[in-house]
This record gives C-alpha cells, structure tokens and sequence, in this order.
C-alpha cells in the first residue's frame, strides 16, 4: 500500500514539473518532427533572438513588466488606504459587494462593456489606457485582500496612536505599515501576477498595438511559431515562479 | 463605479440609443437576444464545463489533501503545488495543445508504444466536441489551487486532532473522512469554490485555444462578436454582456446574502 501511495506521489511531483521541462524543450528545439519523442536538434538560435534589435520578445518583457510595475505600485498602496475607510463605513457589505464585480467578471467582457469610454478619451491602443483598465481590476482586488487585515486589534493600535498625539501621517508610516509588512509584501506580489498574467482585457484596451508577452504568446501561437510561443512563454512563467516561492515563503514565516 | 458606467453603456446600446449604428430605441437586438438562443446555449456549455471542473478538481483535491497532507503542507514538495499556479491560462492553453493534439507529445507517446499507427489514430482532445482539452488544463490549474486551500483548512482547523478524537471513539478511516474531514474543508471552502467556479465561468484565454467552434464558451461567444466586422453583431453582443453581468451580480449577491463572500472581523 505505502509502496503504491509514493509511487502516485512521485507521478504527481512528475505531473508538476513536467510542463516546465516540456516548455525548455519545445523552447530549445530546432527540428522536432512526428513521430520523434524528443527533438532531433537543439539550438540556442531562438534564445539568442531575444537580445537582438528590434525583438518582440524583448519589447513585450519591457511592456509587461513597465505595465505591471506601475499597476502594482499605484493599486497596493491606494487599496491599502482606501480599504480603512471601506472597513470602517457601515455600507461596508454593499461597498465590498461592488469590489467583488470588477475581478469576477471576465475581464474581456468589462474591457468590452468599458471601451467605449477609453476610445472617447483616446486611451485604446495605449500603454496608459492598459494600464487604467488594469487598476479597474487590480484595484477592487486589493479591497478585497486589505479588508479583513482591518480587524480590531490593528484599528486599537490606529486610535492609541491618534490618542498619543500622532497625526495621520505618522499613524500610516510609523504604527499602520510595518504592522502590514506580511499583507502588504503579499499584496504586492498578487497585484504584480495579476497584471503580468492578464490577457484579455489587455488585448481589447490595447487594440493588438500594446505588446506585452501574453499578448506575444498569443500571436505567436496564432503564426504556429512554436519556439518563440515556448521560449515567451518560459519568460512568462519565472517570474511568478520565483513570486510564488517568496510569498510562500513568507507566508510560512508568518505562521 | 466604471463598471456600472459600462454597464449603463452596454444597456444603452442594446436598445439602439448608442452605438456607430443607433437609430433610436428599439427593442429589436433584444428580440434577436431572445430567439437566437445563442446566449443559453453558450451559458449552459459554459456552465456545465464548470461543474465537471469544479467537480473534477474538488474530488481530486480531497484525494491528494487526505492522502498526502505533509507533503502539501511543509517541507520542498509543498512548492511544487505552487508550478500550476505560476503557470498564465494562455500558456497552460498553449501547453494542453502541445501535448494532446494528434501530433503533440502524447500522440508520439502512443505512435512509439504501437499504441496508434499514425497520428490520425490519436483521439481528438483540443478542440474537440466534447471540450477534454479545456477540461484538463482547467482541473489541473484548479486542483493545485484546491489541494493548497484544502491543505490550510486541515492544518488551520486541526483537522488531524479531530480524526484522531474521532479514532478514539470507534470511528473508522472511511467514517472520519465522510462524517468529518470532508464536511469540514468543503463547508469551509464554500465561498472560494463558488468564487473559482464563476473565475472558470469567466475564463477566456483556455476556450479561446482549445474551445470548439460552437457553442462557444461565453466569454469567447460575446468577445467574438464584438470583434466581428457585422456591425449588427455590437449590440447584440451588449445585450449578452449586459445578461451576463446581471447573472454573476445576482450569485455574488446572493452569496453576500448569506454572508458567504465577507465575514466580519472580531
């Protein structure tokens, strides 16, 4: 019986690496025809294109990480305020009802039901716009993380500051933040997956002209352009790998 | 807020006051909605795939939590449940394809086992009627995020000390799984099944790959009729957009009722 629960295990584990070996083998395939198990040659060609001028692969990783970067760093900290005031309101039920639409919606149909302002404003096609639809999503989500973290212990710690003469100011930098060090680290990190992983509603907002990698991915796929699809696909994935790994990490230290 | 702006939009023109091919009201495209029966037969394939989904992945991910729980919980194999995860629905779309269609890797795997003699002997998984190809990458997504969550409810509820008090007084294996580790993760882990459940609903990227070509999954069906060049296809496209959102409103509404999506800090 144990022999048989480790041997399912062991597929499992199997089970879970498997893509990302299956990804740097396509990724690094020259020649891999049916019925071949495995490719024929090997090259370091497609990987190499990454760095040369004018490469899609390259322009979509600056797009991407530029796009998530700064919806990262403006949706935490204005969801982390923002959050204190929806936890103390007394519509608070209704409020997070309303934080819950944005996300579990499909992000292609409310980029669809939203456009029609961001062609108004001349923001499709445009970083900025992709960015702005992004934080519609990455916003509420954060509502959501924050809104439990404001339990009564941290607001007590919030009024003791104000009642020892401590200002706003010093209340968030001094008591508020390093007491959400934990949330906050996760928060940046779910904020940065989502943006980076988004697809969608970047393709709508961006009209094709916005290149970041999912939307790479995606043409590539379309072109049957194999190594490129793998290799982008390998860049798409290390990042969240190497996040997930930290947030657990953290989160592990936190219990 | 933008989401009821775009909402009010969407209502707008699907009773033609807005839009490139307006011509005041009319309740027309509403009609159209309504006869075509475009939309329940969408929703209804989307519907059902997400059951068998969640279905799949909770029954799955009860087996692996019960069966291997400190291996998800502690030491170096808990990360790997964490790949899945990592892993965008576009690139886990790109990689059921490579894998399953008739000259992917398990065609190969098949052809070299003498299994098939050519890869047309291969059964069609992507893209296929029965929609295994979106099947297989969602279970797997769903059943690394359901083992992790499943995993914290078994440590954070003492789930272990449970089993053992309920050992103590003549339960057997089979009994304490049925009457109290089971009961206790899924009455726990409701609200974010429901949640992954309407994520799944939602879902784009992996239908788009690996979906057939009708009935579409819902997402796909009303994003490809707004990029469609028939301008008559606009408003009816809002109008499933607009049908859609009143629907998810409804079941977080209802779940907000029951105080499933929120619950008050101490």
């Amino acid at each position: 019986m144990k022999t048989i629960k480790g041997g399912f295990l062991g597929l499992l584990f199997g089970m879970l690496i498997f893509p990302i070996l299956f990804m740097l083998m396509l990724a690094f395939s020259l020649t891999w025809r049916y019925p071949q198990l495995i490719p024929e040659s090997f090259s370091l060609h497609t990987f190499l294109n990454i760095f040369s001028s004018g490469s899609n692969i390259l322009g979509g990783l600056i797009n991407s990480l530029l796009i998530a970067i700064v919806v990262t760093l403006v949706a935490v900290p204005l969801a982390f305020y923002i959050s204190k005031q929806v936890a103390a309101n007394s519509k608070r039920k209704y409020l997070i009802l309303c934080a819950y639409l944005p996300f579990t919606l499909s992000p292609v149909i409310y980029a669809a039901c939203l456009n029609y302002y961001f062609v108004l404003a001349g923001l499709n096609g445009t970083i900025f716009g992709v960015i702005l639809a992004q934080l519609i999503i990455v916003f509420p989500y954060n509502i959501i993380l924050f809104i439990t973290h404001w339990n009564t212990q941290i607001n007590s710690y919030s009024d003791l500051t104000a009642t020892l003469g401590g200002n706003r100011i010093q209340t968030y930098f001094k008591v508020l933040i390093p007491l959400s060090k934990t949330i906050l680290l996760i928060a940046f990190f779910q904020s940065f997956l989502i943006s980076w992983f988004e697809f969608g509603l970047t393709n709508f907002i961006g009209i094709g002209q916005v290149n970041t990698l999912t939307i790479r991915v995606y043409q590539y796929i379309n072109e049957a352009n194999v190594q490129l699809a793998a290799l982008s696909s390998l860049i798409l994935i290390l990042p969240p790998l190497f996040m997930l790994w930290l947030n657990k990490r953290i989160m592990f230290h936190q219990i | 807020m933008p989401l009821f702006a775009g909402l009010g939009y969407a209502l707008l023109n699907s009773f033609g006051l807005a839009g490139i091919i307006s011509n005041g009201f009319t309740l027309s495209y509403w009609h159209i909605f309504f006869t075509s029966g475009e939309f329940e037969k969408s929703f209804l394939y989307s519907f059902i795939l997400t059951l068998v989904i969640l279905l799949l992945s909770v029954i799955i991910s009860l087996i692996i939590c019960i069966s291997y729980n400190s291996n998800v919980n502690t030491g170096k194999s808990a990360y790997l449940f964490y790949i899945p995860l990592a892993i965008p629905f576009m690139v886990a779309g790109f990689l059921t394809y490579q894998l399953f269609n008739p000259t992917g890797f398990f065609s190969r795997v098949a052809y070299s086992l003498h299994l098939t003699s050519s890869h047309s002997n291969f059964p069609d998984i992507t893209n296929d009627a029965l929609s295994i190809g979106i099947v297989i990458t969602h279970v797997f997504i769903a059943t690394a995020f359901l083992t992790i969550l499943f995993a914290g409810i078994f440590k954070n509820e003492k789930i272990e000390e449970l089993a053992i008090l309920a050992t103590s007084i003549g339960a057997n294996r089979r009994e304490i799984n049925r009457r109290v580790v089971i009961p206790i993760i899924l009455k726990k882990t409701f609200p974010s099944i429901t949640l992954y459940g309407i994520f799944i609903l939602s879902s784009y990227e992996i239908p788009l790959l690996l979906g057939r070509q009708t009935p579409q999954f819902i997402s796909v069906a009303i994003a490809n009729k707004f990029q469609k060049f028939n301008l008559q296809d606009i408003p009816l496209a809002y109008c499933m957009a607009v049908v859609y959102t009143f629907i998810i409103i409804f079941i977080l509404f209802y779940l907000s009722k029951r105080n499933k999506l929120y619950h008050e800090n101490d």
